[in-house]
């Protein structure tokens, strides 16, 4: 988002009689995008969904707190990205006696999912991205999907772009290694 | 051998139809009604007070359970004194006390060091205070 439109939507929130307008466009500029990161860890359109609404709830009920010393883009992906992990530790824990793993469960759903389209060698790229543990696969969605850059994941996960450079770097090598596989 | 590059970089995650559309009225809207606000379950209402409650429980059990533990550690160490006190006026009266004649047997065995011994009865005035004693036991015994 232009700068110009981020401090467009930050005048109409700091506004009791503009708030809800201001609301409506920040739901509107980063819906899909955060929809996209959402998905992209957790599989389900349905999961996916739940977890975009408690996002901006969460959003909603927190931005008096909001200091903007960091971009708007940069808080609400550190929700969404907060809500996925909690999500993500809710769902293991459900399968903790289960013979199968959560992610195992993922890439059988993942096979038959009417919201996934793509061929064998996408499906196979996906269930190596599902092997990779939770923060790499975190990393690796970010930078090679999303397309952001590493300042900018470093300032939402909170850790060190050389951290996240190796991250990447070992997630790439194992992604590889399971496509060249067979 | 493939690497990432050679693999079309794509979105294949699908959505329903119209699912981005009108999405902001429609979140605006919900939270404004409650309906994405999920209320608390009895029990997250209740928890606090549960968690309260039981550690109230557990602390005076706690409290109780130390408290034990010194009394009993207090009252065995008295108990060890008495009973090694008592041991001889006990015995004395459940083994000797069958009759005067036993008791008298008992007392001029030679071979019973413990009664011979000088520390316990080592004059007449024993004697007469032990009879004495046994005799008032009887009498409470028959009274009984």
């Amino acid at each position: 988002m232009s700068k110009i439109k981020e401090e467009e939507i930050i005048s109409l929130l700091s506004k009791p009689e503009t708030f809800n307008q201001g609301f409506e466009i920040l739901v509107k500029t980063y819906s899909k995008q955060l929809y996209f990161h959402i998905r992209r860890m957790l599989i389900i359109h349905q999961d996916a969904d739940d977890v975009l609404q408690e996002t901006w709830i969460k959003a909603f009920t927190q931005i008096s707190k909001f200091r903007f010393e960091s971009s708007i883009y940069t808080w609400l992906y550190r929700i969404a990205t907060n809500n996925c992990l909690n999500f993500l530790d809710k769902k293991k824990r459900q399968f903790v006696f289960s013979a199968l793993n959560y992610e195992d469960s993922l890439v059988q759903k993942l096979e038959s999912d009417k919201y996934f389209d793509g061929d064998d060698l996408q499906l196979k790229l996906q269930k190596a991205v599902l092997k990779l543990p939770e923060k790499q696969r975190l990393v690796f969605n970010m930078k090679y999907y999303g397309e952001m850059k590493y300042d900018e994941i470093s300032e939402i996960l909170g850790t060190s772009v050389g951290a996240l450079k190796a991250s990447y770097h070992h997630a790439t090598t194992k992604i590889e290694k399971y496509i060249n596989e067979d | 051998m493939k690497t990432l590059k050679d693999i079309e970089k794509k979105n294949n995650f699908k959505v329903p139809e119209d699912y981005f559309d009108n999405m902001e009225k429609e979140v605006i809207k919900k939270i404004k009604s409650g309906e994405l606000i999920k209320k608390p379950s009895p029990f997250q209402v209740f928890k606090p007070y549960l968690y309260m409650a039981a550690s109230v429980i557990l602390l005076a059990y706690g409290i109780k359970t130390v408290l034990n533990i010194s009394v009993n550690k207090k009252s065995e160490t008295i108990i060890s004194k008495i009973e090694d006190f008592s041991y001889t006026f006990d015995d004395m009266i459940s083994e000797l006390s069958y009759d005067e004649l036993a008791f008298y047997e008992y007392l001029n065995d030679e071979d019973n060091n413990y009664w011979a011994s000088e520390e316990l009865i080592n004059d007449d005035e024993d004697l007469i205070y032990l009879e004495d004693y046994l005799a008032q036991y009887y009498l409470e015994y028959e009274l009984e």
